[in-house]
């Protein structure tokens, strides 16, 4: 596993983690707005980006 | 044992640094308090507005006459002002006559109204049901500020809720009034349950104030309830809409938009003519609210009313949102015509239901109502002193709802 396969992996993992927590905290008070947020939407895309990096980089390591 | 569990050992460090994660996000999203940046749009009260077109087409035609130049500017405006409240502009109840008149027929079914709503309360415990222990600040001074009553002008609301209000300030425990305010807090007790109702009438709507925390909009500002009731010279005050939790939703202040961005949370909006108005944030239209002249606005929610003033029994939130938990809400009967409660909860008093408070609302004959944040945040200041039994001590909120004089009765 390639270093940035490795680092794409933790991020996501660690983005998934905080997304959890949001999601169960959403439940007990939605009004504080954990998930609809600006830094959310950040945290989001960033979520977003390193799942589809982290499939090409599986893919492509695949392939060798 | 590290080459055993790598996975474990990796999953155990991205943990950590989720949870550190979090807590730089707490920091940023909730606790460091920040200004926000605030539309800052006064609003003009509609009413006064004419009255003040009122001035200057008469102060135009005045300047033929003689008469007209020997009269000061202010004096003008406020011949204007009584001329304009005694044509019924300044408060302006037939505004809103769907609310109103929805009020209106509703109150045949439900008894009407006005004081005798509290006479149609599950149990109103009037004077006599009162718990001694708030209040005891004004029934101290009580009669101290009674002498030299203002002149006062009569206004329609002056005159339909006449015997309301008082010629001099009145204070009781459990209540008080002058010219402009008449307050009567009530505390209920119905088996596991306790609520505390205010039953609040104004003549003047800037006696329904809000405030907030440090005196600042932004996120992360705290302060107590009792802070806020007593910088702000408060008779009543409960907790607010905790505005500062997030960076969405409508904040409009003591006629300030300080935030329109309207979710899918439903909005209230108490406009300068003294009707109240609850709606959907896709029905919200800021340009609306300013020309309306909105003096307050919320986001909570959800509204316990229907249009109609009928109780809602299905809410689309969550089972824990909707559960038994402390609450706090505003009601509205007519302009000029209140009521703020707070609803004890996870203690003795078990708390209530979404679809409990929409029915209590009901019972009490208000034509709308809204629910404020709750929780351990519920908490109603009478007399500078907390009234009820907030759940885990209550907490610091980042605006209040505050009844308060505008004039001095000194």
């Amino acid at each position: 596993m390639s270093k940035a396969t490795a680092l794409v992996s933790h991020q996501t993992v660690i983005l998934g983690m905080v997304f959890l927590v949001f999601l169960v905290l959403d439940q007990f008070n939605p009004m504080m707005n954990f998930i609809d947020n600006q830094i959310s939407r950040w945290m989001l895309a960033a979520f977003c980006l390193g799942g589809i990096s982290l499939g090409i980089l599986r893919r492509y390591e695949k392939r060798d | 044992m590290r080459r055993k569990h790598p996975v474990i050992r990796q999953l155990l460090i991205d943990a950590a640094a989720a949870g550190m994660a979090l807590i730089i996000f707490a920091l940023f999203h909730h606790v460091l308090p920040r200004e926000q940046q605030s539309l800052n749009v006064q609003i003009v009260n509609p009413a006064a507005a004419a009255v003040n077109e009122t001035v200057t087409a008469a102060g135009t035609e005045e300047n033929k006459t003689a008469a007209a130049e020997e009269m000061p500017a202010d004096e003008a405006a406020a011949e204007a002002t009584r001329t304009a409240a005694a044509e019924g502009n300044a408060f302006r109840p037939e505004v809103r006559t769907a609310t109103a008149s929805a009020g209106t027929s509703d109150a045949g079914r439900r008894g009407g109204p006005g004081r005798s709503s509290s006479g149609r309360q599950k149990n109103s415990g009037g004077k006599d049901g009162m718990n001694s222990k708030g209040g005891s600040a004004l029934a101290e001074s009580s009669g101290s500020t009674d002498e030299a009553a203002p002149e006062t002008d009569d206004t329609p609301l002056a005159e339909k809720f006449a015997d309301q209000f008082t010629e001099t300030v009145v204070q009781t425990e459990n209540s008080y009034s002058s010219p402009d305010i008449s307050v009567t807090v009530t505390e209920v007790n119905e088996g596991n349950l306790t609520y505390y109702v205010a039953d609040i009438y104004v003549r003047d709507i800037t006696c329904f104030q809000t405030a907030l925390a440090e005196g600042t909009y932004g996120s992360g500002f705290r302060d107590s309830i009792t802070g806020m009731a007593a910088l702000n010279n408060a008779l009543l005050a409960v907790n607010g809409d905790y505005y500062g939790n997030t960076n969405e939703g409508v904040v409009i202040r003591n006629g300030v938009v300080y935030r329109a961005n309207a979710t899918n949370c439903d909005v209230c909006v108490l406009y300068y003519d003294g009707t109240m108005k609850v709606m959907p944030g896709s029905s919200f239209s800021v340009e609306e609210a300013v020309a309306d002249g909105a003096w307050q606005a919320w986001t909570f929610g959800p509204a316990l009313l229907d249009t109609d003033g009928s109780t809602i029994s299905s809410f689309s939130s969550t089972s824990r949102i909707i559960s038994a938990n402390p609450r706090t809400a505003i009601g509205y009967y007519e302009p000029g015509h209140y009521c703020l409660v707070v609803v004890d909860g996870r203690g003795e008093s078990a708390g209530i239901t979404l679809p409990q408070l929409s029915q209590l609302f009901y019972d009490l004959g208000c034509t709308a109502a809204y629910n404020l944040d709750g929780g351990n945040s519920s908490i109603m200041v009478w007399g500078n002193e907390i009234i009820n039994n907030p759940s885990g001590g209550g907490r610091e909120s980042s605006d209040a709802l505050l009844i308060a004089e505008v004039k001095s009765y000194e």
